[in-house]
């Protein structure tokens, strides 16, 4: 087990490393002159001047170079300014709260409406019941998430006025609900569909009808044959879509001007600024490979089979 | 409960009497017979299910239309009279003028264009790109496995829309090809992970064992033994991808970073509806509606070629 959690590590940090190094990489190569985007549209500058901007940015030294002195502030948690002169670890600390709010609500709405829904689903196999959620589950996989964004805060926010159709500056939790809903409804979709086969391979196992010939009742095969092994790998399919949770983030945010990490990454990108950019983005490469890692661990707690190596 | 009928192989076709609806064809998909060409049979299957007509009809005619946009409007998109601006549907514009005066069905029918060729090209360049990766990793192992599957963790690491959001920023040229390139570049992991999990249960088959005793060459094997083998689980996943990387193109476009002002977009038609949504909501549903009824198209017609196959765990 030590060993596995160790060379899980590892492999994070190497992971965490390369992903950084390649959007490093693209992002340096942006086009456009950032001394020039900071200074403005109708201002130019002497020479002297740029080039005292480009030092006080790194701009003028070469690509590995800038890399290698980004890395060395990282690590003294050092995120470096925005050029509105803003500090990146500021705006992570008002923004992240925010989207933490936003994931966190997403999260649980997710694996509570997947796992309950998926259940009874994959229990009555075939069912009327089954067949509309797998129609139902369908369409909310294929509805584009800032479509039903919109749809939501038209219909609700503007002309039902049940909700504000934006959130306030202080995105509270009870306003970040339907927004989390609405970034969450992709990740219910496929957690529905994931729990619903699980179940049904599990019935079909030969545990649970050696169970059922030994004439256990039927709540206890539930609750202990199939529940248990159902749940497990639930776990690693809430981290992998964590990911699609980030990058949908961008998107709900902007339609419900909710001031988070999402907003933040796209206000940057389109402003060129190149080094809050990756800053940001990096910070959420981190996060999810960070997320992704403790779930591999707990999964292999749960699973006795790569507790005790039997995996791979 | 109607899992012991598993067990049950009936002739291909032969259910075909009673299937009534989409999910009837996968409750009626049992055991397929070794004997028959697994294709032969999903064709079979498929030619009876009404999801899968349903969706051949919707990208159908998203065909003529991205094809022959000028069958359905006298505009073009870049033909916009500011005096016509919001102006109704019907009459001269069919559904209606957007802000800039421009006609809502000639941006739909030109938007079809941009929509469906970054869809399928990325799609199908990401399924090659999977699965080329994740066929050779399953099949050679040892360190080729190593080195492509932390490859692979990398490009998993990075969100598909984040690393587009910042790839698009540094092309110069965007159009239609290098954002199919930056989602091709981003989005091949998932398919890669699928071909490889499938190649690592073919590669210990007999036939794999004997093709390797009778010296076939590496490349033949895996291209006339391993790929047909795997294939199925790949031509659902890349079906769905067309729709999903549809939704993520109209995303790009929608935050301004994916197709460039010129080319007409549903994303972009999208964003601009956004500022009149609340008096005029007709500009933005249009665009709304063709692309949820597109990405959905492609997603059921995934979804029926799935269950014409049958489910590869419910089928042992």
């Amino acid at each position: 087990m030590a060993r596995y959690i160790l060379s899980r590590l590892a492999q994070a940090v190497v992971v965490i490393f390369v992903a950084t190094l390649l959007l490093y990489a693209l992002a340096y190569a942006m086009p456009g002159d950032p001394v020039a985007a900071l200074a403005g549209e109708n201002q130019t500058l002497d020479a002297a001047t740029r080039a005292a901007i480009a030092a006080k940015y790194n701009l003028d030294k070469p690509f590995l170079v800038q890399y290698a002195l980004y890395l060395g502030r990282v690590f003294h948690g050092d995120l470096g300014t925005t050029f509105a002169g803003r500090p990146v670890t500021e705006v992570i600390a008002t923004a992240f709260p925010v989207t933490a709010r936003l994931a966190i609500i997403a999260i649980v709405i997710e694996t509570v409406i997947g796992v309950l829904v998926g259940l009874v689903a994959g229990r009555r196999k075939g069912s009327g019941f089954d067949s509309v959620v797998m129609t139902v589950t369908m369409i909310l996989l294929g509805i584009p998430s800032f479509v039903l964004a919109f749809a939501v805060q038209y219909f609700f926010g503007v002309k039902l006025r049940w909700m504000k159709p934006t959130v306030s500056e202080f995105a509270t939790w009870g306003e970040l609900v339907v927004p989390a809903l609405v970034l969450a409804v992709g990740s219910i979709a496929f957690l529905i569909r994931f729990t619903r086969s699980g179940v049904v391979d599990a019935l079909n196992s030969d545990h649970v009808k050696a169970a059922r010939a030994r004439g256990i009742h039927e709540w206890r095969i539930g609750l202990a044959h199939v529940l248990r092994n159902v749940l497990i790998p639930i776990v690693t399919v809430i981290g992998t879509e964590f990911g699609g949770l980030l990058g949908g983030a961008i998107i709900t945010e902007s339609v419900f001007n909710i001031p988070g990490f999402g907003q933040q990454v796209y206000q940057h990108i389109i402003r060129g600024e190149t080094a809050p950019t990756v800053s940001l983005v990096s910070v959420l490469v981190i996060i999810f490979v960070t997320v992704n890692l403790l779930v591999d661990l707990l999964y292999a707690v749960l699973n006795p089979k790569v507790r005790y190596g039997a995996h791979e | 409960m109607s899992e012991p009928n598993v067990k049950q192989s009936a002739r291909p076709g032969a259910n075909s009497g009673s299937n009534a609806g989409a999910n009837a064809a996968k409750t009626g998909a049992n055991k397929p017979r070794k004997s028959y060409s697994s294709f032969g049979q999903a064709w079979l299957r498929l030619r009876i299910s009404p999801l899968f007509w349903i969706s051949v009809v919707i990208i159908a005619f998203l065909l003529v239309l991205a094809i022959f946009p000028s069958l359905f409007t006298s505009h073009t998109p870049d033909h916009c009279d500011l005096g016509d601006s919001r102006a109704p549907a019907g009459g001269e514009y069919l559904l209606g003028a957007d802000l800039q005066g421009c006609d809502i069905m000639a941006n739909i029918a030109y938007g079809a264009r941009a929509s469906l060729t970054v869809g399928v090209v990325s799609s199908l360049g990401a399924t090659a790109v999977g699965v080329i990766i994740g066929i050779v990793a399953a099949y050679f192992g040892g360190w080729v496995d190593a080195l492509l599957s932390r490859i692979s963790d990398v490009f998993f690491a990075i969100p598909l829309i984040l690393g587009a959001i910042v790839a698009m920023q540094v092309t110069e040229h965007r159009n239609v090809w290098t954002l199919s390139a930056i989602l091709i570049f981003f989005g091949w992991t998932n398919t890669a992970r699928i071909a490889r999990s499938a190649t690592l249960e073919v590669r210990t088959k007999e036939y794999i064992a004997a093709a390797r005793l009778l010296h076939v060459h590496n490349g033949r094997i895996l291209l006339t033994h391993i790929l047909p083998n795997i294939i199925a689980p790949i031509i659902v996943v890349a079906t769905i991808g067309i729709g999903g990387l549809i939704a993520a193109e109209a995303s790009l476009s929608y935050l301004s970073i994916g197709l460039p002002p010129n080319i007409p977009s549903w994303g972009k038609a999208i964003a601009d509806g956004q500022k009149v949504l609340r008096v005029n909501p007709g500009i933005m549903l249009w665009p709304a509606l063709a692309l949820t009824l597109t990405v959905l198209a492609f997603i059921s017609l995934g979804e029926a070629i799935r269950n014409a196959f049958g489910s590869r765990k419910d089928s042992r």
